[in-house]
């Protein structure tokens, strides 16, 4: 059986009272010495059970103390604020695209109007038996497209579109793909789910996994919003985080730094879409 | 009249007294912070309810170090205290999505282990009267000086407090030991 003195060693091993030089010199005993080795094992879990009983104590006085309720409107609006941003996108784009309306080409590639709710219209595109019928009316009045199907429509268009995905493409396609693409670019409602992960490793990184934007780094602690310009043949994201716009490319697959658009041209339309 | 959630004790007076163990200190720190702190956890994929539970045990880990002197604050408290809520919160997630994995059965076999052990303690501690669990929680838990516990629990000086916590937790030793053979205590 362990001596008094032992135990008095081993209560202040555990607790981390003795100095130095006593620990190594206890250690040492404590490696020799079978029975208080035992002993070791009980104190210590009689330690750690008085300790997690006084943690539990704790937690239920706190779980007894009145709270204020978790105001579940700001919750959900913080939650929903990234998607208020490009809800009002989705308005300022549907507007701003029937402004600048005016009749494309006949027989060109079937024109990308299509109704707000729809968050991926290119596949109703490519399916030339789901083209719908030209609506002139529709296309003098684009408030009532929000009723109308996506319009086919027949003259020339001299239509000056800044295209945000231009600068990205620029490096892969070709002009004349760059060109349909550009005069077929929209905004609509981004159906990017967003996860915010506070990571140690990465600050102001993102990744796209199973179509979620995985954002890491302390995004929730300031506003940020997706900005998603859906054209024919390609889809781009941005974000905006603290006056800052960022390219979001969704093949990227691992954590990669966020890298803050540059372009004059670029970040200028971006502004005017956000500040409108 | 205007509620003000700071109205009576600053930064300084909150630290001092929870450092001396003031458990109503403890309270008034919980509602200060409670909406700021579990919107980290509800913002980040949690449920109230999982906010609650990090925010407390947050809490709690700043006490534990705060009453044991192991804490100087060079930050606000809700900031220290923020940054707990997100390490605890992290590890969570970490252990939901290991628990996914195969890792499922051996993590729940190994928490009933140390679970069961603890109730068997727990039970032995409920057998101490008030003093002696005060006395050995205070030492063993808040890592208070036997002058702190003396002054906590009103006794003569640090000689009774050391007495008694000695006494004490022999008790508790006896207690455990005659409940159980020495296998149950091996890992």
């Amino acid at each position: 059986m362990a001596s008094e003195r032992d135990i008095e060693l081993l209560d202040d091993y555990l607790m981390n009272r003795l100095s130095a030089e006593d620990r190594v010199g206890f250690e040492k005993k404590l490696a020799a010495d079978p029975e208080l080795m035992q002993e070791f094992r009980i104190q210590t879990q009689v330690i750690e059970g008085l300790k997690e009983v006084r943690r539990m104590e704790l937690k239920k006085m706190l779980q007894n103390t009145a709270v204020p309720p978790v105001d579940s409107s700001v919750t959900l609006f913080s939650r929903l604020l990234p998607w208020v941003g490009a809800s009002a996108l989705v308005v300022i784009g549907f507007f701003w695209f029937n402004r600048l309306e005016e009749p494309v080409p006949s027989g060109s590639v079937q024109q990308a109007i299509h109704p707000v709710e729809k968050t991926r219209p290119t596949a109703e595109v490519e399916m030339p038996d789901e083209q719908p019928v030209l609506d002139e009316k529709a296309v003098s009045k684009p408030i009532q497209r929000k009723q109308e199907q996506p319009v086919k429509v027949s003259e020339p268009v001299k239509v000056e579109v800044y295209d945000p995905t231009q600068e990205i493409s620029a490096e892969t396609t070709t002009p004349a793909e760059l060109s349909a693409q550009r005069t077929e670019a929209g905004i609509s409602k981004s159906n990017i789910t967003v996860n915010v992960i506070d990571h140690k490793k990465y600050s102001q990184h993102y990744a796209f996994e199973n179509g979620t934007l995985m954002l890491y780094g302390p995004f929730e602690k300031n506003l940020y919003e997706i900005l998603e310009f859906i054209g024919e043949e390609k889809t781009t994201a941005f974000l905006y985080y603290k006056n800052s716009f960022y390219k979001l490319d969704t093949s990227i697959r691992i954590p990669t730094k966020l890298v803050p658009v540059t372009n004059n041209a670029l970040l200028q339309k971006l502004k005017e879409y956000r500040a409108q | 009249m205007v509620y003000r959630p700071n109205s009576g004790m600053d930064e300084k007076e909150i630290f001092d007294r929870i450092r001396r163990g003031d458990e109503k200190a403890l309270e008034f720190l919980y509602k200060k912070y409670y909406r700021m702190m579990t919107k980290l956890v509800i913002t980040n994929s949690g449920t109230e309810e999982e906010a609650r539970d990090v925010y407390q045990d947050a809490l709690i880990v700043f006490w534990q170090k705060a009453t044991s002197g192991n804490l100087v604050m060079t930050s606000k408290i809700s900031t220290y205290i923020y940054s707990i809520c997100q390490n605890l919160w992290r590890k969570e997630l970490e252990r939901k999505k290991r628990l996914s994995n195969e890792e499922k059965d051996a993590a729940v076999s190994m928490d009933t282990e140390t679970s069961e052990r603890n109730k068997i303690i727990a039970r032995c501690i409920d057998q101490l009267g008030e003093t002696c669990k005060k006395v050995l929680m205070y030492y063993y838990f808040e890592e208070m000086s036997m002058q702190e516990i003396a002054d906590k629990l009103g006794f003569a000086n640090t000689d009774t407090a050391k007495t008694k916590k000695y006494k004490c937790k022999q008790k508790l030793d006896e207690l455990v030991k005659s409940q159980y053979s020495e296998k149950d205590f091996l890992d």
